[in-house]
C-alpha cells in the first residue's frame, strides 16, 4: 500500500469515526486516527452564541424579508416553458389589472386594443381632412342665390363669337387664378351646387373687361369663375368676352360689348 | 400549492416561514464558521449579517434541485469570507489572544474553572487553526463549524470528495502537531 492509498484509507477511517460509524477495521483502531477523531470532535463541540444585538439584527433582516414578500404578489404566466414568474406586483397594481380584466373582454388584449386605437385615429384623421377640404370649398363659393330668370332662348343667342383666346391679350385681363375651374375638385362642382343650378350660371372664360352690376348699381370688374346670381347684370367691354355655363350644361358666349340682364342678353353695339 | 414559482426556470421558491426556519437553523452554524476564522466578535457578527443579508437578497437563485440549502448558503459564506480577506489584505493574519474574545463561547463544563480551562483550550485550538494553510482552515471550518458533510464541502469548494477527506486528515494531523508543540515547552 503506497502513501497515497494509505492516506485515503486513513481519511476514510477518520470520516467513519467522525461520522459515528464503526467498522473501519483495524485502521480505526489506530492511535493516531483515534486522536484525530477526538480532536475533530473537540472542534465540532466548539459552539458560539451570537450576542442578543446580533440576534436582533438577524430577526430584523428576516422581518424585512417577510414584509417584502407580503407586499409582493406573484403572478404566473403559462408560457412555452411552463409556469414562470413574470413580475412582482404591488396589491394596488394587481387590483387595477383585475379590474381592467373584468372590464375588458378577454379577446381585447392590449395589442389588439392598440391596433384598433391606431386604426380609429387614422380614420378620424382622414375624416377631418375631408371635412376641412369640403368646408374650404364651400367657403370659396359665393353664396347668395336668387333665381336667375335668364331665358334659354336669349342666352343661346350668341351675340358674337369670342375671339381666339390665344390670340388676344388684354392689359385689363384678370390675372387671379380661376379657383373654381382650376381647383382639383372642379369636377365635383355640378354635384356640390346641384340645388342651385337652375338659378345660377357660372361665368368663365373671361377675357378682357367683364363687369357685373352690384345691387347699388355700380359695376364691378369680375375675376374668373364667378357665379352669376339672379337679377345680376353682366357686361363685357370691347375686345372682351366670357362664357356662361348653365346647370343643364348649356352655354352662352358673351361677345365684346354684350350685356346680359335679367334673362336677356343684348349687344351694346360695337 | 405550498411553494411558489420563482423566475426563469421554474425554481421552487421557499415560503416565508420556510425561509425563516432555515435561517434560524443555519444562523448559529454560519456564525460559528465565521467565528472560527475571526476572533473579534463584532467583526464576526458583521460578516455573519452580511452573509445572511446576501443570502436573503439572492434567495430566488437557490435551486433545491441543484443541491442542499446548506451548500448554497455556505458557498455564499465562503465567497463573503474571501471578500472579507481581500478587504483585510493589508493586515496580518488573525491573532487570537488566549482567553480574549471568547465571551460568546458556549461552555458546557459544570464548574467555572473547567469552563475557563475549556475556553483556553478552544482559544489555543483556534490559534493553531489560524496557522494552517488557508485551504485547510476553510475545510476544517466548514466541516466542524458549519457541520457540512464532506460531499457538501466538496460542492461548496468545487473539489473532489476524497480530496476533502484527505485534506481533513492532513489538517487535523497538522493541528494536532501544533497543539502538541504548544503544550510541550
Amino acid at each position: 500500500m503506497n502513501e497515497r492509498q494509505k492516506a485515503k484509507a486513513l481519511a476514510q477511517a477518520l470520516d467513519a469515526l467522525l461520522g459515528g460509524q464503526e467498522g473501519a477495521g483495524s485502521i480505526s483502531a489506530d492511535e493516531e486516527i483515534q486522536a484525530l477523531s477526538e480532536l475533530g470532535r473537540s472542534l465540532g463541540n466548539v459552539a458560539f452564541t451570537p450576542s442578543a444585538t446580533h440576534q436582533a439584527q438577524v430577526e430584523r433582516l428576516l422581518r424585512e424579508h417577510r414584509v417584502q414578500r407580503e407586499r409582493a404578489s406573484v403572478k404566473y404566466e403559462s408560457g412555452a416553458h411552463g409556469l414562470r414568474e413574470v413580475d412582482m406586483e404591488t396589491p394596488t397594481t394587481q387590483k387595477l389589472k383585475e379590474f381592467t380584466a373584468r372590464l375588458l373582454p378577454e379577446w381585447l388584449t392590449p395589442r389588439v386594443a392598440f391596433s384598433a386605437g391606431v386604426a380609429l385615429s387614422l380614420v378620424c384623421t382622414l375624416l377631418l381632412i375631408a371635412g376641412g377640404v369640403a368646408r374650404r370649398a364651400w367657403r370659396d363659393v359665393p353664396a347668395a342665390p336668387e333665381p336667375v330668370s335668364v331665358s334659354e332662348a336669349d342666352l343661346e343667342q350668341d351675340v358674337s363669337p369670342l375671339p381666339d383666346p390665344s390670340a388676344e391679350t388684354s392689359p385689363a385681363q384678370d390675372t387671379t387664378p380661376n379657383i373654381l375651374s382650376e381647383a382639383p375638385y372642379a369636377a365635383l362642382l355640378p354635384l356640390m351646387y346641384s340645388p342651385l343650378r337652375s338659378q345660377h350660371a357660372l361665368l368663365q372664360d373671361i377675357r378682357g373687361l367683364v363687369e357685373i352690376q352690384a345691387d347699388d348699381g355700380t359695376w364691378t370688374w369680375v375675376s374668373k369663375g364667378r357665379i352669376i346670381e339672379a337679377g345680376q347684370r353682366v357686361r363685357t367691354a370691347e375686345l372682351s368676352g366670357a362664357q356662361l355655363v348653365f346647370a343643364d350644361g348649356s352655354t352662352a358666349r358673351l361677345g365684346p360689348g354684350t350685356e346680359v340682364s335679367g334673362g336677356r342678353a343684348h349687344s351694346m353695339g360695337g | 400549492m405550498s411553494r411558489l414559482r420563482a423566475e426563469g426556470e421554474g425554481l421552487p421558491r421557499l415560503e416565508v416561514s420556510e425561509v425563516e426556519a432555515l435561517f434560524r437553523e443555519y444562523h448559529p452554524r454560519v456564525y460559528a464558521y465565521v467565528r472560527y476564522r475571526i476572533p473579534d466578535v463584532s467583526e464576526a457578527e458583521d460578516l455573519t449579517s452580511e452573509i445572511l443579508e446576501r443570502a436573503l437578497t439572492y434567495l430566488a437563485s437557490y435551486d433545491a434541485r441543484k443541491g442542499a440549502f446548506s451548500t448554497w448558503l455556505f458557498r455564499i459564506a465562503h465567497n463573503a469570507w474571501v471578500n472579507h480577506l481581500k478587504r483585510r489584505q493589508r493586515q496580518n493574519p488573525y491573532h487570537v489572544d488566549l482567553g480574549a474574545g471568547m465571551e460568546d463561547l458556549v461552555a458546557h463544563e459544570p464548574t467555572p474553572e473547567q469552563a475557563v480551562l475549556h475556553k483556553e483550550e478552544i482559544a489555543q485550538m483556534l490559534k493553531c487553526l489560524a496557522t494552517l494553510p488557508p485551504r485547510q482552515q476553510e475545510i476544517l471550518s466548514l466541516r466542524f463549524a458549519g457541520r457540512l458533510t464532506n460531499r457538501e464541502i466538496a460542492r461548496v469548494l468545487n473539489m473532489n470528495e476524497r480530496t476533502v477527506s484527505v485534506t481533513i486528515l492532513r489538517a487535523l494531523r497538522k493541528l494536532r502537531q501544533q497543539l502538541v508543540e504548544v503544550d510541550t515547552p
